[in-house]
């Protein structure tokens, strides 16, 4: 079921709205997660498996087809289910029954509230040509918003979520030493695996992570078209290899990046990853609530030219972080929104080095009332990991 | 960019001067470009194409994919720094419009792709162009491959099969006094896929005992295998972008006379199913068939409605082999044949077959092997 205060909070939405939302539409795979509970990332491959939920205040209702009708209640949907069965046009099937749902309980009519970033356009067009007489209203504002500020317990599973899977990285990278490599791929499986015994749920599609050594690293998603998964590529010693997982706990999401060294830093690398850390400390003592996120971005840019780091400002500095591994807000030069408590945020430096590697930070941050709190960190990355000579 | 799919696109939409893509699958379809998770991404990709040019509308993070595929035509990256990925992409899609003159012109999109506020956001196609619905042409062209599309759904569905018998025989001999977890092992078919050549893994699930009445069920803690019990795995894997779904189940131990029967019952159903299947051939018919040969065999089915669909560069495509579909089978479409039964405890019993539909039958591309006998994952030893 829907984490108890999101339920509260998605009916005060309803009450909230000057013109009061009768119900609220939602279609896409990431919201009826956050909404249900019930995490199926297949719906964002498969539109086939049309999922519709309708939420008013006195009928939340979750339309699907029968395949998945078992794996909703099985996960703890308790509300009604209406069930279709499968046929050659779901999604008509689908909104066939929400038309009948509306019409029985508005009478073709009412304020009723859709998700215009993910709705899609010829769903809304069938919608209000059936409907003449409703009155639809695009609440992807306040459901951004709504979604930006995190509850307790999210705030619980995405710092339970960085945590493990920054043990998974730090468990997989120990297997490693300067003097016996092993492959890209060896260790890419390796980060996944080590999240996953440390706790992290097991996912498919992007719930992937990557192990990118100096040479390849003039990317962010080399290996095309096998993404995440690595090759027989073996590292050199003194070589800087950019570490990525995305995982997944009770829905939430991490978005992990270290920066692992096979063999021993020297004084021009230390001084090099002193600023970056330097650059970490700036950009937390400037992430209050209150601040607008594009002036953050100002703020790391500007710190970032001071102290003469080569930044992919291009990739913004970072983004919130919640049902799915990147959310609003973004800190980037066109976000005014503004940095508030209780969003969770992942900063991000992502910078070239001497040989062109693009290597990059991602720390999960928390916004408290007086400031921002890292958590998550399972040691020390101020410098990169540094292999051992041998085991 | 593959010109002789977007002509003959283009030959569909008489009197269109361009075209612009949302979806990942139609743009890998017309460009053989192919992007990390799209669908999952909060990024999109586009592309337009118009008088024989090209672009394609990248974000930043995804620079040199495009290229690394052979990409030769325009690129055009925007960033997060131009607004939000769903603005910066829009404004990205309306420069290009005007870039290839066809502000105003009639252009085809693939419209169930965009959403409300990119409809709004992209209004020099929106709203400056006469735009059509181009997403059921583009559909129907999909669903019948060629040669090398065959090819590579050939070799999706080998190594997803191959995935499976490499987790299988990681289990084997863990079963009698060793431990193994379900998560494990469905990490291991996810490992034991990408050892054999897979390019990326799509759904993963596995059930065990009586959570396989459930069609799809998330795995969440380490539970371990246990002797006695059907153990069921359903997840996809694609092959430079061709998908497979392989869907196939399994015994812990030593199966009952009960368990054997109803997993032989149900490949018998299988095996006089596939006998229908040929060019020209309704697929509401051969629906029911599958009904008929089921109650023929005493075989209790989970879903009566639906037993399939073809597959590509998606997961799941045309055609949904549904009841109330009035299509009829062709030559070159190529089908995951998917029906599922109920076991002595209700478990779902589910073993997929990947098939070419030919002129007069079929060619099986899951052929790594055949899964006509209940494969039993025994053993007490955990060192061979």
């Amino acid at each position: 079921m829907p984490i108890n205060k999101i339920k509260e909070r998605i009916s005060a939405i309803l009450n909230e709205n000057d013109d009061h939302l009768d119900a609220l539409i939602i279609t896409d795979d990431a919201n009826l997660t956050y909404v249900t509970g019930v995490q199926l990332q297949l719906l964002a491959s498969i539109p086939y498996l049309s999922v519709i939920l309708f939420w008013s205040k006195n009928n939340r209702t979750l339309i699907c087809p029968s395949a998945l009708a078992s794996t909703y209640t099985s996960q703890g949907w308790k509300e009604n289910l209406i069930i279709y069965a499968e046929c050659a046009d779901p999604q008509g099937a689908a909104i066939a029954h929400l038309l009948q749902m509306i019409q029985t309980e508005f009478k073709g009519r009412g304020n009723l509230g859709y998700i215009g970033e993910s709705l899609s356009g010829k769903t809304l067009s069938q919608l209000t040509e059936a409907l003449p007489n409703s009155n639809f209203m695009d609440i992807s504002d306040s459901w951004i918003r709504l979604r930006e500020i995190k509850t307790e317990e999210e705030i619980d599973n995405l710092s339970e979520a960085a945590k493990l899977t920054d043990h998974g990285i730090a468990g997989a990278i120990h297997h490693l030493s300067t003097l016996q490599s092993k492959t890209e791929k060896f260790l890419t499986e390796d980060i996944r695996v080590h999240s996953l015994e440390r706790g992290i749920h097991i996912g498919g599609y992007d719930a992937v992570s990557q192990a990118v050594p100096g040479e390849k690293a003039d990317r962010l998603w080399p290996n095309a078209p096998a993404f995440g998964i690595g090759t027989g590529f073996t590292y050199n010693q003194d070589t800087f290899v950019r570490l990525e997982m995305l995982g997944i706990y009770n829905n939430y999401r991490s978005n992990d990046s270290r920066i692992l060294y096979t063999g021993v830093l020297n004084q021009m690398q230390m001084d090099f990853f002193s600023k970056i850390k330097d650059l970490r400390t700036y950009a937390c003592s400037v992430i209050n609530p209150g601040i607008a996120a594009s002036k953050v971005y100002e703020n790391i840019l500007s710190k970032s030219k001071e102290l003469g780091i080569n930044v992919l400002n291009e990739l913004g500095f970072g983004h919130g972080i919640g049902i799915e591994p990147v959310e609003p807000p973004y800190i980037s030069a066109a976000d005014d929104g503004i940095i508030a408590e209780n969003m969770t945020l992942i900063l991000k430096f992502a910078f070239r080095y001497l040989h062109g590697e693009i290597l990059v930070t991602k720390d999960t941050l928390i916004v408290k009332p007086d400031g921002c709190q890292i958590v998550g960190r399972y040691q020390n990355w101020d410098i990169p990991y540094q292999t051992a000579y041998t085991f | 960019m593959n010109e002789t799919r977007i002509n003959n696109l283009l030959k569909e939409k008489n009197g269109v001067q361009g075209l612009v893509f949302k979806s990942p699958s139609h743009i890998g379809y017309l460009t053989n470009v192919l992007f990390p998770y799209p669908d999952q991404s909060p990024f999109n990709i586009g592309l337009v194409t118009s008088a024989g040019k090209a672009v394609l509308i990248i974000p930043a993070e995804w620079k040199g994919v495009a290229e690394d595929q052979n990409w030769s035509d325009d690129i055009l990256y925007y960033t997060i720094n131009e607004g939000s990925p769903s603005e910066a992409f829009c404004k990205a899609i309306n420069k290009t419009i005007i870039k290839l003159n066809l502000n105003g012109k009639a252009i085809a999109v693939d419209y169930p792709s965009w959403t409300v506020a990119e409809i709004n956001r992209a209004n020099i196609l929106f709203q400056n162009s006469q735009w059509s619905d181009c997403d059921k042409t583009i559909r129907q062209s999909r669903m019948k491959k060629d040669q090398a599309e065959v090819d590579l759904l050939h070799q999706a569905a080998v190594i997803a099969d191959r995935g499976i018998i490499g987790a299988l025989n990681h289990a084997e001999g863990t079963i009698g006094n060793a431990e193994y977890t379900l998560v494990e092992f469905l990490e291991r078919v996810r490992v034991h896929a990408i050892e054999f050549g897979s390019s990326g893994i799509g759904h993963l699930n596995v059930s065990m005992g009586k959570q396989g009445r459930v069609w799809f069920t998330p795995v969440r803690d380490f539970s371990l295998l246990e002797n006695g019990k059907f153990l069921r795995v359903v997840y996809t894997q694609e092959f430079h972008g061709y998908w497979n779904l392989c869907n196939r189940t399994f015994f812990i131990g030593l199966p009952r006379y009960s368990d054997d029967s109803a997993y032989r019952l149900h490949q018998n159903l299988i095996s006089l199913c596939l006998k229908e299947l040929r060019a020209g051939i309704k697929i509401s018919d051969f629906c029911s068939e599958v009904i008929q040969h089921a109650k023929a065999l005493k075989v209790e089915l989970f879903n009566e409605n639906e037993f399939g669909h073809g597959i590509g560069l998606s997961e799941v495509e045309w055609p949904l082999l549904t009841i109330d579909n009035p299509e009829s089978f062709q030559a070159g479409m190529v089908i995951v044949l998917d029906i599922i039964s109920l076991g002595p405890n209700e478990e779902l019993i589910q073993s997929t077959e990947t098939i070419l539909i030919e002129e007069n039958g079929y060619q099986r591309l899951s052929d790594f092997r055949d899964w006509d006998d209940l494969y039993c994952i025994v053993g007490c030893r955990t060192t061979h």
